[in-house]
């Protein structure tokens, strides 16, 4: 009880890196998660565009419409360079300039030129082929009347192919959650690894240790109390990391996908408390352990793809990111998203992943026990 | 001269100072260049893998084939698509399931066609988009006729770089440590070499005024290696406006230094904890920033502007932004004075709680 009432006041004096780090991963989710319309049929993909219509003529509206109907319309900052500051952050993919008389020149069969402004990615693209295809239309059906281009045109742009999904499942809502699961591994290695470590730490400071080897409690009785508390802790956190994914994912988290997630989650917090351990065995200040710990944190979560989708990354960084135990944590999630179909032949990949985690761990535990041997 | 000599000797002798403020920038450079060295070849348009189920009976196949095969022209400026023709659905329904294609095209004897595709997304949109295109030409009985379009932005750099100079910035506010230590030496309830500074006959503004000097000098060696180290050895483009730069980072290091000094004043707490105070500042401030995401910053800035009004990370990082992007605006000097401000506030705050403080004498 003396052990652990020690442990929870160390553990209580650093709960405030615990909330820094929740709070850091609850922005991140929040920020790029998207809203899962709870359907499975063909859903487009919406970019961000705004049209300034400086001709306001029944085709520059129709124009408006069109495009508003197929994209979002991003609030901008209200000063000069809030329009290319927006492009620049990629908040606006595509800006639309309608000058004076361009339903004029429209209905004429001129073929207005369109000033626009494009971030060049994607969602930019996407604009652009919406643009281009109403133009496309009406161009075609000019000359004539504004209003009978207007109304031909309508009738045409109404088509549109059938797609169908072979999907069953709410793939929004789920990358929502395996975004959640993939940004914990920071908080994971940042918080609970400094967290265990910086704890574990003060039990092995001089005075401390000495404190304890002339105490009537067994020193093999401390550590193996240390241990079971550090992992506590780990399943504290996860709960409550838990908690915190199911008030943003919702029922999400009682499904297959997300008991996988969570299971994938608490081997990786196995793994981490077993990694701290391993720290505190090698390094005895707590600046150093702070300074591994930030390295270590940022570091995997980089290489591993939390903050940067891997796919974005050279083939040589992926590789090099495949020695760290959080390339596989984060895999699972990814592999996840794309079952449909639960059984063994498509869940092996997770199953490795989980397998190397153990693995990193009792490699870890091999190492932690070597140098604790050779201390001694 | 002397004494500003041995207090450098001893701020390089700290390994753990020159971990954070030297080193640890570094480190996340180049775990940053090893993330977003792929960023701009992603975002490059790539074609999209199509299958194609062949129906020569459809009286519109023929059409399709030939403005699909136009579409799919390896060396074509305009390459949508890369497609295989197949006979049967079933022979490429498992590279659908895999990802490994986007989406399957099936002509029944008499429509339109109609598209397969596992799950909604840009690439499936952009799909889809272009076969509408085509329906809609064909009803219309004409090619299309498209406008002109002008595109008029063409960004400096790449949003990716809000990544640097938030770095930049948290370099500059990691530098704070230098000066909380350095003082901590000369502060008697902190230190032994305080308690003896304090009781001997040497003037007090002088030894200050030479810790600050050399908490300086240091950071700003820092940044220059870590600034070094991102233009000539990772090719980092801060632009051309190279003595603006220097000028704004030594003008940025005058805020770490007063946070420095604040932090060392205002909290009775051990070095380690200030230690942690600073990081722990610093790094949250340089989430807000844009360092975990570019997109941060942005939405910051737009809903909670108060934030990183008050943030010194990002007031540093908008400062490195708006020189780049825009050169010497109105928003840089806002940023340029904001930093200002905020240094004489805390440097004030800190000088007022320093000339109060008083121990016990015998």
């Amino acid at each position: 009880m003396t052990t652990f009432k020690a442990f929870l006041k160390i553990v209580k004096k650093n709960l405030w890196l615990i909330i820094m780090y929740s709070a850091i991963l609850v922005f991140c989710v929040v920020g790029n998660n998207h809203t899962s319309t709870g359907i499975t049929n063909f859903t487009a993909t919406k970019p961000q565009v705004l049209v300034y219509d400086h001709d306001e003529s029944e085709i520059s509206k129709n124009l408006t419409k069109y495009i508003y109907d197929r994209s979002n319309q991003p609030k901008i900052a209200d000063r000069d360079d809030g329009l290319d500051d927006a492009l620049y952050y990629n908040n606006v993919d595509y800006v639309i300039f309608l000058e004076k008389d361009f339903g004029k020149k429209v209905a004429n069969g001129e073929k207005p030129k369109i000033e626009v402004k494009s971030a060049k990615n994607y969602d930019a693209y996407l604009a652009e082929t919406i643009l281009n295809r109403y133009m496309g239309v009406v161009n075609s059906i000019a000359p004539a009347s504004e209003t009978e281009i207007v109304k031909s045109a309508e009738v045409v742009l109404k088509n549109e192919t059938k797609a169908e999904l072979t999907t069953k499942i709410d793939t929004t809502a789920l990358s929502n959650l395996a975004r959640f699961f993939t940004f914990l591994n920071y908080p994971i290695i940042a918080g609970l690894v400094f967290m265990v470590a910086y704890t574990t730490a003060s039990f092995k400071r001089e005075m401390t240790k000495k404190r304890m080897m002339v105490s009537a409690t067994s020193y093999r009785s401390i550590n193996s109390k240390l241990l079971i508390y550090n992992y506590g802790i780990a399943m504290i956190l996860l709960v409550m990391y838990i908690v915190l994914g199911l008030i943003l994912n919702g029922d999400m988290m009682f499904t297959s996908y997300g008991w996988l997630m969570i299971l994938n989650a608490a081997f990786m917090s196995v793994f981490a408390t077993t990694f701290a351990l391993l720290l505190t065995n090698l390094l005895h200040s707590n600046n150093a352990i702070l300074a591994v710990v930030n390295v270590t944190a940022i570091g995997s979560s980089f290489l591993a793809g939390v903050f940067v989708p891997i796919e974005w990354m050279p083939e040589a960084v992926v590789n090099l990111g495949r020695i760290l135990p959080s390339y596989y944590y984060t895999n699972s999630n990814t592999v996840l998203t794309s079952i449909e179909e639960f059984n063994f032949e498509t869940l092996q990949p997770v199953f490795i992943n989980l397998a190397v985690l153990l693995g990193a761990t009792i490699i870890t535990i091999i190492i932690n026990n070597i140098l604790t041997k050779k201390q001694k | 001269m002397r004494r500003l000599w041995y207090n450098l000797k001893i701020t390089f002798k700290n390994k753990e100072l020159i971990f954070w403020t030297f080193a640890f920038p570094i480190i996340l450079g180049t775990f940053f260049y090893m993330a977003f060295s792929g960023i701009k070849t992603a975002q490059d348009f790539e074609p999209i893998k199509i299958a194609v189920v062949e129906n020569e009976k459809n009286q519109l196949y023929p059409v399709y084939h030939q403005i699909i095969d136009g579409l799919s022209e390896p060396e074509s400026e305009n390459r949508v698509f890369e497609t295989k023709y197949v006979k049967n659905q079933d022979e490429v329904t498992a590279e659908l399931d895999e990802k490994k294609i986007e989406g399957i095209i099936t002509f029944s004897d008499n429509d339109f066609p109609k598209l397969t595709i596992k799950e909604s997304g840009m690439n499936q949109t952009i799909l889809q988009n272009v076969f509408t295109e085509i329906e809609q030409s064909i009803m219309l009985g004409k090619q299309l006729e498209y406008s002109e379009i002008k595109n008029t932005y063409a960004p400096r750099y790449e949003y990716i770089m809000i990544e640097y100079f938030s770095l930049m910035a948290m370099a500059c506010l990691y530098g704070a440590m230098i000066s909380t230590k350095a003082l901590d030496k000369n502060l008697a309830n902190m230190a032994a070499s305080g308690k003896r500074i304090a009781v001997a006959a040497i003037s007090k503004a002088k030894i200050i005024v030479t810790v600050l000097v050399t908490s300086y000098i240091t950071q700003l060696i820092g940044l220059a290696l870590l600034f070094a180290y991102l233009t000539v050895i990772l090719g980092i483009d801060f632009g051309g406006d190279l003595p603006v730069i220097i000028g704004f980072t030594c003008v940025a290091a005058l805020l770490s230094l007063s946070l420095g000094i604040f932090i060392s004043v205002i909290f009775k707490v051990s070095e380690n904890t200030k230690d942690g105070i600073t990081s722990g500042f610093t790094m949250f401030g340089a989430f807000f920033a844009g360092m975990m995401g570019p997109e941060m910053k942005y939405v910051i800035d737009l809903n909670l502007p108060i934030i990183n009004k008050l943030n010194p990370t990002a007031i540093i990082t908008d400062g490195y932004y708006a020189l780049v992007n825009y050169g010497m605006n109105e928003r840089f000097w806002t940023s340029v004075i904001s930093i200002l401000i905020y240094a004489a506030v805390l440097s004030s705050v800190s000088i007022m709680v320093l000339r109060r403080q008083k121990y016990d004498n015998l």
